[in-house]
Parts: structure tokens; C-alpha cells; sequence
């Protein structure tokens, strides 16, 4: 089996990574654990590297690995995972204009897991039915089914009170 | 407009999002990468179970994501008597329930463990998770019997957070389930920030004392073994640990003093090298068994490295002799069934 040169390997980070932990951050809603994410799924990467060079299909392997880490990680929150409760999350750069923006992102991680790995590839990603099936192991029905239930969900949670701002715009 | 069209409106709403400041570390993973490649191939699936830097592989993605240092009460005074047994009635579950019952008396350096773990699904990419803590019988008992020796006052092993228990597994978890992997014990009693750039991922970056077993049989094929004795510039020519002492120092400077090996009954090797570098001193011993299975082993690497900012150790507890006779008693084992 192929062992990755480094060069080639630290430049598929480098060109990757930062699109990667924004596909987790939808899918976490944290920062720092998208990047734990997508870290170890570049560390998944050097193990298949072979297998993934071979096949061609680098930047699938990354969503996928990365996708069904996100999936698997909201279904088992684990002890080293147990959120701080009231310490924010890491800081971004302010942005006045976020409010839509957070009450979405607030609203998706009401949304289950699976569902909310759908949407986001069907939606964020913009990847077709099939290629949603492809990463996520699922069938093209099911992709469907569950793109439906996850936006009757996600507008759901947008239905609340709470969420009033947001549908006023 | 379609509900996908709608769908893909609501979503456009989140482009622009504001991202704080990352600088992923190709190098680091690199290195890490093929470490754990080591370890994994020589993980065992016994009907199937095992541990690993998966699985962490080793463990080695240690995390703190404790804000309080250590655990709540101290560790035990006073020699422990080797050999913690497991319970027969172990759960055969990674379930984690709602609250895990600490350790109790000479288990209770498990408690300071932090393993991670790798899932692999029959048939599917490997997908890295993070399960609870868990361990075979034959895993705890090399555990305890490494830690017994080395520190039976648990004067230097501290935990990570008090939340993280560990918990024993019955060894026939399923076919599915590849768990391989070691362990991460920090020396200092310090935390690490939850994601220093060094060790959110690589492990101790401070004071640290680690056991990695790498069982006999592969399941996917081994390719290299682990005593490599040709290899240059790695301890007692041991690649595998080189390749994380050098993720530690960023620059393994250091000359490796001469590797000083005893045989033991049963084709086993122990084997140790130290060397001091700038940032502090470092110790590796390896337990190296050679088996009709293909080659195992239980690695123990200790270091005292100080990074800035950080309080220095007074002394490395950690001798080559101290770990060298530690994987000499007679419960250390690099199988992880049993």
C-alpha cells in the first residue's frame, strides 16, 4: 500500500480544509469541534490513501468521511464531546448583520442528524439526489424522504416564536 | 419556484458566515497519520474488539475539554497490588450510560486513561468517532500492571477530567467493532487548553507518560513489522515511536543512547532508549513479541518536555529501567483478548 508523500498530503489540507470545516460547522454548530472533525477526517485520509488515489475520488472520500463523522458524532455525544454549557464558542469576527444567519444555524441543529446532513448536502453543497445518496450510504429515496422531513422540521423550529425576526425578513 | 429552489434560498442565507482564524497543520497530521497506521494494522478484531489510536489510536487524540483539572477527589496513596480484574459480567455494549460508576481501589488509575476510539462498519469507509472509554480484561490488566510498577502511588499519573471514566468490555463486541488503541496519561496534573495547536490532537505536549498496545494480529495484512532494527535515528530502532517523539520536539534532534534489550522467555524482547533533547528528556521501552500471529508489542513512551508558558517538571520519574521492568511483569501482554 502507497504511503501519501507529505508534500502532496499537507497540500490536500491545506486546499481543503477550511471548505471542509465550514460543511461541519453546519453540521456541529461548533467551531472547534469541526475542526477535531475535519482533522480526523484527514487522518482517515492518510490510512485510505491508496484505496482514494486510486479511485479518484479524493474530494468524495473527504464529504463522506466527513459527513458520516458529523452524523455519527450528533447521534453519540460522547463524554469528550459534552458541551461547556455557558462558555462561548471560539471567536469569530463580528458581523452585525448575522441575526438571519444565527437563527438559521440555530434552527439546523434543532433538526435531526440525518436529516440535517441532507439538507446540508442538498442544499448548502448544492449536490444532487444521487450524489447525496452516494456520500451519506443511502438510498435516492431516502435522500428524498429525508430532505422533506428535515425542511418541515427546520421550518418548524422557524415557526417559533422565538424565531419571529427571521421570518420577517 | 420549486421546494428545492426554496430550500436552496433559506440556505444562501448562511453564505458569508464569519469563520475565526484556523492554520490546520498538514505536517502535524501527516505525522500523525502514519503513526497511527502502525498501530492500526496490528490491531486485533476478536470476534471482534481490540484498541487503538483510532481509535485513538492510540489514543493519541487527547482532547481536554475539561475545565477542571484533574479528578475531584486525589489519586490513592500506598503500593497497589498488581493485577485488577475484569467483572465476567462486563457489559458487551459501547453504549454509554447515563452516568458511568467510577473505578473503585487498585482500578482506579484507569480512571486517569483517556482513549479514544475508531468504529469500523463492515463494508463502509472507516469512520472516525469518539465512543466511550472502554478496554478489554487483558487490556486493563497490562494497564494496571504498567501503572502498578511505575508508579503505585499514583504520585505522577493525573487525569484529564473527572468526567472521563473508564469502563471494561467483554471481548467479543461483534465483528463491526475495531477498537485498538493506547493511552494518554498526563504527569503534570496540568490540563492542556482544548485545542492547543499540539495537544488537541498530537497528545502530551507536557509531562507524559503513554502505553500503546499494538496486538499481534492484523486484520488487514501487516506490511511492516514494528522492530524495525534497521531503522536510523529511531529508538532501539522502533520507527513507530520515533515517529511520535518526533511530533513532540518538532525536530528529534536528539542522539538516542545505545538500545538496551534483555530477551524474555517466549520469543519477547524488552527493549528501552532515552535521550535528551531541549525541551526536556524522553524515554521509550518496548515490549516486542514475535508470535507465529505476526508481531506485538506494548509501548510505553515517557517524556518531561516543557513547552513555553508551562511549568516545568522537577524530574522525570520515568527511568528506561523503571519502564523496561514494568513490561516485564507477567500480566503485560500485547494480546487485548483473554
Amino acid at each position: 500500500m502507497r504511503e501519501p508523500d507529505e508534500a502532496e498530503f499537507t497540500a490536500v489540507v491545506a486546499a481543503r480544509a477550511h471548505s471542509l470545516r465550514r460543511l461541519a460547522y453546519l453540521m456541529c454548530g461548533d467551531w472547534h469541534r469541526a475542526e477535531d472533525l475535519v482533522q480526523n477526517v484527514f487522518l482517515n485520509l492518510y490510512r485510505n490513501w491508496a484505496r482514494v488515489q486510486r479511485r479518484d475520488r479524493l474530494d468524495a472520500y473527504l464529504r463522506t468521511s466527513l459527513m458520516r463523522a458529523a452524523v455519527d458524532a450528533g447521534r453519540h455525544r460522547t463524554r469528550r464531546e459534552q458541551p461547556f454549557g455557558e462558555v462561548p464558542d471560539s471567536p469569530a469576527p463580528p458581523d452585525p448583520g448575522c441575526e438571519d444567519r444565527d437563527a438559521l444555524l440555530a434552527a439546523l441543529s434543532e433538526v435531526a442528524p440525518g436529516q440535517r446532513a441532507v439538507l446540508v448536502l442538498r442544499y448548502w453543497e448544492d449536490l444532487s439526489v444521487e450524489e447525496t445518496a452516494a456520500i451519506l450510504g443511502l438510498s435516492s429515496g431516502t435522500v428524498k424522504s429525508q430532505a422533506a422531513r428535515g425542511l418541515t422540521a427546520l421550518r418548524g423550529v422557524l415557526a417559533r416564536p422565538a424565531f419571529s425576526d427571521f421570518h420577517d425578513k | 419556484m420549486s421546494e428545492d429552489d426554496n430550500a436552496r434560498e433559506l440556505f444562501e442565507r448562511l453564505r458569508g458566515l464569519p469563520e475565526p482564524t484556523w492554520n490546520p497543520n498538514g505536517a502535524e497530521l501527516f505525522a500523525i497519520g502514519r503513526r497511527r497506521r502502525y498501530a492500526r494494522r496490528r490491531a486485533t478484531v476478536a470476534g471482534g474488539t481490540a484498541a487503538a489510536l483510532g481509535i485513538a489510536l492510540a489514543a493519541i487524540t487527547v482532547s481536554g475539554t475539561s475545565s477542571s483539572p484533574g479528578p475531584a477527589s486525589g489519586p490513592p496513596t500506598g503500593n497497589s497490588p498488581t493485577g485488577s480484574s475484569s467483572s465476567p459480567s462486563a457489559p458487551e455494549t459501547f453504549e454509554l450510560p447515563p452516568t458511568v460508576p467510577p473505578h473503585t481501589g487498585d482500578e482506579r488509575a484507569l480512571d486517569y486513561s483517556d482513549t479514544s476510539t475508531l468504529t469500523l462498519k463492515a463494508g463502509t469507509d472507516a469512520t472516525l468517532g469518539e465512543l466511550p472509554v472502554a478496554r478489554t480484561p487483558a487490556e486493563e490488566r497490562t494497564q494496571m500492571a504498567i501503572f502498578n510498577k511505575v508508579d503505585p502511588g499514583l504520585n505522577h499519573l493525573h487525569g484529564t477530567s473527572p468526567s472521563w471514566r473508564g469502563r471494561t468490555v467483554a471481548p467479543n463486541l461483534g465483528a463491526d467493532f475495531l477498537i485498538a488503541g493506547s493511552i494518554s496519561y498526563w504527569t503534570t496534573g496540568a490540563v492542556p487548553d482544548t485545542h492547543d495547536a499540539v495537544t488537541s490532537l498530537v497528545g502530551p505536549a507536557i509531562g507524559s507518560l503513554e502505553v500503546d498496545i499494538v496486538p499481534e494480529r492484523d486484520p488487514d495484512g501487516a506490511e511492516q513489522p514494528l522492530g524495525n532494527t534497521s531503522k536510523a535515528g529511531a529508538p532501539c530502532g522502533l520507527e513507530y515511536a520515533a515517529s511520535e517523539f518526533a511530533l513532540r520536539d518538532g525536530h528529534a534532534t536528539g542522539q538516542w543512547t545505545q538500545c538496551v534489550t534483555r530477551d524474555m522467555p517466549g520469543n519477547v524482547q524488552i527493549s528501552y532508549a532515552e535521550r535528551t533533547v531541549p525541551q526536556g528528556h524522553e524515554t521509550m521501552a518496548v515490549r516486542l513479541a514475535r508470535t507465529k500471529n505476526g508481531d506485538g508489542a506494548v509501548i510505553i513512551m515517557a517524556t518531561d518536555f516543557t513547552l513555553a508558558g508551562r511549568a516545568k517538571l522537577t524530574s522525570d520519574p520515568f527511568t528506561g529501567q523503571l519502564l523496561a521492568d514494568a513490561l516485564a511483569e507477567p500480566d503485560v501482554s500485547s494480546s487485548l483478548t483473554g
